[in-house]
């Protein structure tokens, strides 16, 4: 059973440049700044935001935790070098040690703890370039859960997220990322030998086509399974996306007036912009 | 008789509402020796994704901020979109058509959607507006009110030449067929293209561009003559202003292929003409 998911990489590609330069300059604001990890989705964001805003707009950070491979550091020099954007290096390890110390911790805490660390950094190095935070979070992560709420997630403005992971990778052949960053097993590498599909228990491949059912499609879930998906999977995508519907909205508010922030006080963001 | 008309595709300021009007009497000052009628889209002087902003930027038909505009049509027709505040005090998607300084014609939005969760604050409108001008019957449709057949009966009937469609079309969907033009664009433009020949009208397509809140509007404002071909279009994304001259009296209702005067029966209790 396979079934391809529509997608114009033209469209996006033009799209995309577009959406950073509008929701960026339209607040007085002419630079982004960009964590890169040598990863796909951040080396089509920050290839994107080149595209936008030019190059000397572009901030890109290399943020590595003394177990960050090799690969992914010598991954994100050769984007920022391509690109020609400004790199810098700040290793995180001494900020992220000095605060667990010599505690035992598992590793999905300090996996989070390395995300919201770089998250400062980016957020404060915004606010040194007077820039924006560009997200690089795509919609299977977005939908799955997989990601740190208030780490990688957070951003100020993500073009990536309405893309499926597959999609991403199209979108990255059609831009000119190099093959090997493209073909390479994607990875938040927070831990050594750590793999998205490793640990999401599926590949892209199989998520995507079963999000796009269940998400844009619509397709119950008892009926994809009824056509030959198999049950495991789609109760497992289903399951993610229910569990983490906390990560893509704001704080929940309880309400006391008849104007409650969220709920009866609602303004776009880009108001009388 | 021939009519000259511009096409303003523009990027409204979400609620701002002065920036909007000064924009629109710019646009106004540059046109009025070349075009007889200037049509702006869907909401033009408010932007689309107001949410609450809706009820703050809500003018009545008499609102002083709607003065200059008013002036401009001296000598020029206008059609444009805002939130108009009714005398009922619900808010309305209207189009308002300006010509010899006064207000001519009031078209509201018939059929409320679900996105962007509008109706919410919106009431939908009752009647169908049929424009007559010394070159003949001018019909104006709002959005997504396009998508429903129903709506075309009385423009038919009354033999309206010129279709004005305004919107604020958001791209959506990919279409695997035409590469670099999103799906819900090459819908629309396919379903105009439709009408325009089973009706024997031009149709005018206005919509916006930019963004909004990660919304993208993907302009291709154009026009579309009684043949279903593509006589003038505006770029994808950018602003611009494109000007057109048509003689609507070229085509004549008796082309048509079909006597569309029993569907009118059916319709005419939502119609209005004068």
């Amino acid at each position: 059973m396979r079934t391809s998911i529509p997608f114009d990489p033209i469209f996006t590609e033009n799209t995309l440049i577009r959406f950073i330069r509008d929701e960026v300059t339209k607040f007085g604001i002419e630079s982004v700044v960009i964590g890169l990890s040598g990863g796909l989705d951040s080396s089509v964001s920050a290839t994107l935001a080149v595209r936008a805003l030019g190059k000397d707009k572009v901030f890109g950070y290399v943020l590595p935790y003394k177990t960050t491979s090799k690969e992914s550091l010598d991954d994100a020099y050769l984007v920022g070098e391509i690109l020609g954007i400004h790199i810098e290096t700040i290793d995180i390890t001494q900020i992220v040690n000095s605060y667990f110390k010599l505690e035992d911790v598992d590793r999905l805490r300090r996996g989070n703890f390395i995300a919201r660390i770089r998250m400062c950094i980016l957020f404060d190095k915004s606010n040194e370039h007077n820039a924006l935070v560009l997200g690089t979070s795509n919609k299977t992560e977005l939908l799955l859960g997989y990601g740190t709420i208030y780490g990688d997630m957070a951003s100020a403005i993500n073009p990536l997220g309405d893309l499926y992971k597959t999609q991403v990778r199209i979108l990255a052949k059609e831009i000119g990322i190099p093959e090997k960053i493209i073909t390479k097993p994607p990875t938040a590498d927070l831990w050594i030998g750590q793999t998205d599909e490793g640990e999401l228990g599926i590949t892209y491949e199989e998520a995507d086509e079963i999000l796009f059912h269940l998400v844009e499609k619509r397709i119950s879930p008892q009926h994809l399974i009824e056509i030959g998906y198999d049950s495991e999977k789609v109760v497992k995508i289903l399951n993610m996306i229910k569990k983490n519907q906390f990560k893509r909205t704001l704080p929940i508010i309880a309400k006391l007036t008849n104007r409650t922030i969220g709920i009866d006080f609602k303004y776009p963001r880009d108001w009388g912009r | 008789m021939k009519i000259k008309i511009s096409l303003a595709q523009i990027y409204p300021r979400l609620g701002d509402i002065e920036y909007n009007i000064r924009r629109h009497i710019e646009i106004c000052r540059e046109v009025r020796n070349r075009t007889q009628l200037l049509i702006f889209p869907e909401l033009s002087l408010t932007g689309f994704n107001l949410m609450d902003l809706a009820l703050e930027v809500a003018q009545g038909k008499d609102s002083i901020l709607l003065k200059p505009i008013l002036e401009a049509s001296k000598d020029l027709d206008i059609i444009l979109g805002l939130v108009e505040l009714g005398l009922d005090e619900n808010l309305y998607d209207s189009a308002f058509y300006y010509s010899n300084s006064s207000l001519k014609a009031v078209q509201r939005k018939l059929f409320l959607t679900k996105h962007i969760g509008r109706p919410e604050y919106f009431r939908s409108g009752n009647k169908i507006e049929i424009i007559s001008t010394n070159w003949g019957n001018l019909g104006i449709i709002i959005g997504e009110d396009i998508l429903n057949p129903l709506v075309m009966v009385p423009f038919i009937r009354n033999k309206v030449k010129v279709l004005t469609v305004i919107d604020n079309s958001i791209s959506t969907g990919y279409s695997t067929s035409n590469l670099g033009i999103p799906k819900s664009y090459v819908a629309i433009k396919d379903l105009l293209s439709a009408y325009a020949q089973l009706y024997s009208m031009h149709i005018i397509y206005v919509n916006r561009v930019g963004f909004e809140d990660g919304l993208n509007f993907f302009g291709g404002s154009c026009v579309i003559d009684p043949c279903g071909e593509v006589i003038a279009s505006s770029p994808y994304f950018e602003e611009s202003i494109v000007d057109v001259e048509l003689d609507p009296e070229l085509y004549k209702a008796s082309f048509r292929l079909f006597d569309f005067d029993k569907a009118y029966e059916f319709i005419r209790g939502i119609t209005h003409e004068n």
